[in-house]
């Protein structure tokens, strides 16, 4: 073992003062938030207010779950962002695959179409949206918002997916071909079932960009029953009674499935994100 | 039939892109040219069909606008100011935590704690945080002696705008800190020995070595940062909804109250025009930045 100097002594006090500063910014809200769901109601809205909860109840998550429109609101996320992301990764594989294996005419020309779409903001395109789909007698569906998200996260998945199937060698696609493998078999049978950091990557992506989304959901969908969680949860700020110790229950657990995935996959994730969008 | 299975062939990687593709056109490429046809017309919003052609009148009613002068100077507020903010605090994240620190992957998942939060919940739970009367941050700065009386911080033209800034800045600085990360990772480390034999200071080292390899990384990140913001509306449509008075509209809220308050058809579609200009000139930048990825 080295023996640390004084210049390394100082620089880890820097070092962890800084991040203790930044830390406590970043989970500040938490923290509040936390506080807020585990107080009782009498304590969230009298002084002093008190930094720990005292008694802590688990009431206002059972009051949520069971009490109100929540689980409903949870289980519309779950399906919109689960079809979501099973389309988009199933039509980005394609795209993807096509813009790594192939050299054509049109190939760059299209690759940067499909990019400048990333750009494109819900904001630019949500009232002829809402026009469409009120047109086509969608609004209020699960349908109307999977395939607008589809649309929001396929420049990403296939940049990142042809990123993916760029690394990967080549000579047992061309050794298949030659034994007269389709590119349909070849793409499902051998490209697919090595690719699993890309696809949860670009999975994990899209199902958090559906998870997270509220501008199309809060234009698109007007009835309680059809309402994601960040359109349900705001449905629950009001002018007058607002009920801040459920909503923060509410945001707790809206965020829990996003943070298990993240904790679970984040190797993947960051792996995939460094490799498939930030080139280096 | 050789020549037809070959034209056949090179129509395969087409057939792989369609899908793609056709949702593409259909969901992002079809409504920005319907905001461009409507922007010549007036129309209700309940009934699009009905509408009369009125020109260039929705642009000459935008230049009168005083609201839009607003809407101008704020969204240069609220981008700018965001994305230079995120630099500074995702720059500052990444090199403390890309040092050999004891607990360095636990600090670096904390870190990113604040993205995974959905932005629209981000937003209700900060404007719990802020409240006037029983919000955090007065009584934590009331205790320091900051401030002596509670202070409605989103009913203040200034105040307001700044909060919504530190909330967006809240969320999108894990991004930031992700993408240095990855680009402080891909320096050889060579590089840096060969710097300390010469006898190089950790901030000469710095200031010589890491800050100009990461400039590109900046740039990229700084314009990617500035169209992620421009136009999204979550934090400010349910902290401020633009106020107090127009003072923290920005164009993309403005759009959006537009149509779908003052139920307005062809003034919100020439706003958005405004709007596809200052992403246009975002995104050349960007193109040109990221020109050489492309391969």
């Amino acid at each position: 073992m080295k023996k640390r100097t004084g210049k390394e002594i100082i620089n880890y006090t820097i070092s962890y003062f800084i991040i203790f500063i930044l830390l406590v910014y970043i989970l500040i809200p938490f923290y509040w938030m936390g506080i807020t769901s585990l107080k009782r109601t009498q304590d969230v809205y009298s002084y002093p207010i008190k930094y720990i909860p005292d008694p802590i109840t688990f009431r206002h998550y059972i009051r949520i779950w069971h009490g109100s429109p929540f689980l409903r609101y949870f289980l519309n996320s779950v399906i919109v962002a689960g079809c979501t992301t099973i389309l988009s990764l199933f039509i980005s594989t394609f795209a993807g695959y096509s813009f790594s294996r192939f050299r054509y005419k049109m190939r760059k020309t299209l690759l940067v179409y499909i990019l400048i779409n990333q750009m494109i903001p819900a904001i630019l395109i949500v009232i002829p949206i809402f026009l469409i789909i009120k047109t086509l007698r969608l609004l209020n569906t699960y349908i109307s918002l999977i395939l607008v998200y589809t649309a929001f996260t396929i420049p990403f998945c296939t940049w990142m997916l042809k990123n993916y199937f760029d690394t990967l060698p080549k000579e047992i696609e061309e050794a298949a071909k030659v034994d007269g493998c389709t590119y349909l078999q070849i793409l499902w049978k051998i490209v697919v079932p090595v690719s699993a950091p890309g696809f949860v990557a670009a999975g994990m992506f899209s199902f958090i960009v559906a998870w997270h989304e509220f501008v199309v959901a809060l234009t698109l969908i007007s009835k309680e029953e059809m309402m994601t969680l960040p359109v349900g949860l705001y449905s629950f700020v009001t002018e007058f009674t607002t009920e801040w110790e459920l909503i923060s229950a509410g945001c707790i657990i809206a965020t829990i499935p996003i943070a298990v995935m993240f904790v679970i996959l984040q190797r993947y994730f960051v792996q995939g994100l460094t490799k498939g969008a930030i080139k280096t | 039939m050789r020549s037809l299975n070959k034209i056949a062939k090179n129509l395969i990687p087409y057939f792989f892109l369609l899908p793609a593709l056709g949702i593409l056109v259909g969901i992002n490429l079809f409504p920005i040219i319907w905001n461009v046809y409507f922007s010549f017309f007036d129309a209700s919003l309940l009934r699009p069909t009905h509408k009369i052609f009125v020109g260039f009148n929705n642009y000459l009613e935008m230049i009168k606008d005083p609201v839009i002068r607003l809407c101008l100077r704020n969204t240069l507020i609220w981008t700018f100011g965001s994305a230079s903010l995120q630099l500074l605090i995702g720059l500052t994240l990444a090199l403390v935590l890309n040092q050999r620190l004891p607990g360095r992957g636990f600090l670096r998942g904390m870190a990113l704690f604040s993205w995974i939060i959905p932005a629209a919940m981000a937003a209700i739970m900060w404007g719990w945080l802020l409240h006037g009367e029983l919000g955090l941050i007065n009584d934590v700065l009331m205790k320091l002696g900051l401030i002596h009386t509670r202070y409605v911080w989103l009913g203040d033209p200034v105040t307001a705008m700044i909060s919504l800034i530190i909330v967006n800045v809240w969320r999108l600085s894990p991004l930031f800190m992700i993408v240095f990360l990855a680009a402080l990772q891909s320096i050889p480390p060579v590089l840096y020995e060969a710097a300390k034999i010469d006898g190089a200071s950790t901030w000469h080292s710095f200031r010589y070595l890491t800050l100009p390899l990461l400039k590109p990384t900046m740039g990229l990140i700084f314009v990617l940062g500035s169209i992620w913001t421009c136009n999204s509306i979550d934090i400010i449509y349910i902290l401020t909804g633009g106020g107090p008075g127009n003072e923290t509209q920005i164009f993309a809220t403005y759009a959006y109250n537009q149509a779908f308050k003052s139920l307005r058809l062809g003034y919100p579609g020439a706003i958005s025009i405004l709007m596809i200009a200052f992403l246009t000139l975002l995104a050349v930048i960007y193109l040109i930045l990221v020109k050489e990825e492309i391969k």
